[in-house]
């Protein structure tokens, strides 16, 4: 549960003759992570890929190129429809006769295209001498005249012509175009300095306009066509995606097994592979190559790595001691191992990283504390229902494992929402039991959330500070265990240490030591957890002299803190044991922040009055007007809060108009109120958890950065086995 | 300046009820531009890392549970300030 599944390193190991049907199983099986062979043994090389390899690489590569092509993805495939072929043959001609279709609409496509730019290069060369106005075949093929077009301004060039030798010349412009015309003048030099930027003449003669029509239109025809290839394109796609998605599939399967021998060691004659594998799969794999080549193969398994008494891993060979040979052994891929409730979890964990083969899992922590401390913040029946179905959505619409996951989560975050909104007494804000008078269910409305009572809040204050010093206690111990693998010394005075300086310090805290000095809701007869409105615990305080001892305490794991870091670890003290259990504040922040937000709602649309707490005593109550409007129900000395807008036309003589503009605007903030407080529930709660989770939490021990299991093999989604 | 407070000074050295409820209120207003200016500081520093942090996760969306980790360190501020508003009450 806290440590991934155990692996054990196998070797595989047999005649070549074996070797195909041996690649077969163990693709099957998609258990074994294989460990490429890096060479490094005398007269074992790499192997060759089996027979056929080259060819179905090959056609797996046009199976791509025509992929690519047609645009075809994963959602285009379509249940209802074969996957267009039953043998290998059909598969090759299909796919033959379907690259040469689509290679000719591709190079129908590419000649389009290529048509098209240069036609729209035309038109822009073109462009200016529209503006100049002058037949094309007049500004060229002059002998003794010298004419050049450029983009500048004419009085400029006119002037710069003027300053010049020689006075042959003639300027037509306009509209930024220049055409200059001269004899034995070095425009050249004259030119340099001015605003004209040359260009070429295009080919062809006549009006610049009538040419520019003419490449407008053939614009227009290459158009046509492209749209023309494209929608056939598209039909040929969604004809063939199914087969192509299938062929690809089937294609790269028998890819991975053809070229499998290359990440073995190979001799003349015979094969030998290694990889890992979980320890508890490994006599299924033997009983399965048994099965298919009999003795021909030779499977052992090399080493386990365990976890001895103390929870640290253990590396030893079992059966066998050649590996040593290799050397120093790797860290074996991590699986986690969690129970089928946490495991929607584990994305949550892997986000920052997937932890270590060598240190704890705390998915069940995230799974055992997330959803709680989520339930606690909304607490409210109705969110508690919409956040299920929401989830249950999620996990329905989406096909990826992570947003599957995310959906589950939101469905463990509902049902706690629901259990807390059960305790507060809450139902999108509205009490059951303090507004309605519904008063015989167990246990609802026992807590509240403190948006009215102030020792409430502050209990909430108290709660969310014990809650954090558990958390981080318990990563602390984490923390502590991962360190004992590498000595117990290092365990001790980098996580004990800070057990005890957080532990000691919040005794000292919670003691009757200065408690005059303390605020009266954390020790004393006034303490929250002495008496409160919603239960009295009867603790007042540790006694003084605990409070002392504590304190040395405390101050004993700061000097082995300092002993174990050095001064980072007296400058980290105060955020480590002091901010960061602080930090935990923002869960009762969130709570009353967000019961607020509902209250405010509620109070808008029903409007709502003052009076005595229904069930506890001495408090004051903002209680909803739900049955009449608030200033019918006030008795004397009350006061009506607001006056809500559902009752705001509902009064006498007061007209259709108000009351249907009333009724409409009352169901508008409630609707689109609620909306907003449930959607900020969930990224206020959920992220503010998250990162309780993140930070605080991970901080402390989780270094995460195991190598992820990818067992050789590859589940089929569109196709069968055997063809 | 001084004729404008003037009242407000009578009513403090004749009314002591008066003098406790002008401290209550100026306690609160305090607490509130606290938890205000705290908020101010967490987001500004909030806005360099979480703009730094999409663009690493435009890269290379693995950073995203970093990014994220990285964006809300600084909210702890306002929950600094939300403590120092409770002990005011």
């Amino acid at each position: 549960m806290l440590r991934p599944k155990k692996m054990s390193k196998v070797s595989v190991a047999g005649s070549k003759g074996v070797l195909e049907d041996a690649v077969e199983v163990l693709h099957e099986l998609n258990l074994v992570h294989v460990t490429d062979y890096d060479g490094s043994w005398e007269g074992f090389e790499n192997g060759n890929p089996l027979e056929g390899g080259e060819e179905v690489s090959g056609k797996l590569v046009q199976v791509r190129a025509v992929m690519n092509t047609l645009g075809v993805e994963e959602d285009d495939y379509d249940e209802e429809e074969g996957t267009g072929f039953s043998t290998r043959e059909e598969l090759y001609d299909r796919l033959a006769d379907l690259r040469e279709r689509v290679n000719e609409l591709e190079d129908d496509r590419n000649r389009i295209r290529d048509g098209l730019r240069d036609a729209r290069e035309e038109r822009r060369t073109l462009e200016p001498f529209v503006r100049l106005g002058i037949d094309i075949d007049l500004l060229k093929g002059h002998d003794e005249i010298e004419l050049r077009v450029g983009l500048g301004d004419a009085e400029e060039v006119r002037g710069a012509l003027e300053e010049a030798d020689g006075d042959e010349y003639e300027v037509f412009g306009g509209d930024g175009v220049v055409a200059v015309a001269s004899r034995d003048i070095d425009t050249d030099d004259v030119l340099v300095g001015v605003d004209f930027s040359e260009i070429d003449v295009p080919d062809g003669e006549g009006e610049p306009a009538d040419l520019i029509d003419e490449v407008e239109n053939r614009v227009e025809t290459l158009e046509g066509e492209l749209n023309g290839v494209e929608s056939r394109i598209e039909s040929l796609r969604d004809e063939h995606a199914n087969f192509l998605l299938a062929a690809e599939e089937e294609l790269s399967i028998e890819a991975q097994k053809t070229d499998a021998p290359l990440r073995f060691a190979t001799t003349t004659n015979s094969f030998y592979a290694e990889g890992w594998m979980p320890t508890e799969s490994y006599t299924d794999m033997v009983d399965r190559l048994q099965e298919a080549v009999g003795d021909r193969v030779d499977v052992r398994e090399l080493e386990t790595v365990e976890y001895n008494d103390e929870g640290h891993p253990e590396e030893h060979a079992s059966e066998d001691d050649e590996d040593e040979e290799n050397g120093n052994i790797d860290d074996p891929p991590v699986v986690q191992d969690n129970p089928g409730a946490a495991k929607p979890f584990e994305p949550l964990v892997n986000t920052i990283n997937r932890p270590k083969y060598t240190e704890l899992d705390p998915t069940i922590v995230v799974f055992l504390t997330f959803p709680f401390a989520f339930g606690f913040m909304i607490g409210d029946m109705g969110y508690g229902v919409l956040y299920v179905l929401m989830g249950y959505a999620v996990y329905k619409a989406v096909d990826s494992e992570t947003l599957k996951a995310l959906g589950v989560i939101g469905i463990w975050s509902g049902v706690f929402t629901f259990i807390f909104g059960y305790l507060y007494d809450d139902i999108f804000g509205i009490h059951p039991r303090g507004d309605l008078g519904i008063d015989f269910l167990i246990g609802a409305g026992v807590l509240s959330k403190g948006i009215q009572v102030e020792q409430t809040a502050l209990m909430w204050l108290v709660a969310s500070i014990l809650f954090g010093i558990i958390h981080l206690n318990v990563a602390h111990i984490f923390g502590f265990i991962n360190d004992l693998s590498h000595s117990v010394k290092e365990a001790v005075v980098e996580n004990a240490s800070w057990l005890l300086v957080l532990n000691g310090f919040f005794a000292w805290v919670f003691s009757l030591h200065l408690a005059e000095s303390k605020p009266a809701f954390l020790v004393g007869e006034e303490a929250v957890l002495n008496e409160n409105p919603m239960f009295s615990l009867g603790f007042t305080g540790l006694p003084e002299e605990v409070g002392i001892a504590m304190g040395v305490v405390a101050v004993v794991g700061f000097v082995m803190v300092v002993y174990g870091e050095g001064a980072i670890g007296a400058i980290e003290t105060p955020t480590n044991a002091f901010g960061h259990v602080l930090s935990y504040l923002r869960i009762m922040a969130v709570l009353i922040a967000k019961g607020g937000m509902a209250f405010v709602v509620n109070v808008l649309v029903f409007g709502a009055y003052e009076t005595e707490h229904p069930y506890q005593e001495g408090d004051s109550y903002i209680q909803f007007a739900l049955t009449a409007p608030p200033s019918e129900l006030v008795s004397e000395g009350q006061e009506v809060a607001f006056g809500g807008l559902v009752w705001m036309g509902l009064g006498e003589g007061t007209g259709v108009v108000l009351m249907v503009v009333g009724l409409l605007a009352a169901v508008a903030v409630f609707v689109l109120g609620h909306i907003i407080v449930l959607l900020l529930g969930i990224t206020a709660a959920g992220i503010q958890m998250v990162r309780l989770e993140y930070v605080e939490f991970f901080g402390k021990f989780y270094e995460g950065g195991g190598d992820k299991f990818e067992p050789f093999g590859k589940p089929r989604k569109y196709t069968k086995e055997g063809r | 300046m001084i004729e404008a407070i003037e009242p407000v000074v009578t009513q403090v050295e004749q009314n002591p009820e008066y003098a406790e409820n002008l401290g209550d209120g100026i306690a609160l207003a305090a607490g509130a531009i606290a938890v205000g200016l705290s908020a101010l500081g967490a987001g500004y520093a909030e806005k360099g890392i979480g703009s730094a942090a999409v663009g690493a996760m435009a890269e290379d969306p693995s950073t995203f549970g970093r990014g994220l980790l990285l964006t809300v360190l600084p909210e702890t501020l306002v929950i600094f300030a939300i403590v120092v508003f409770v002990l005011l009450l």
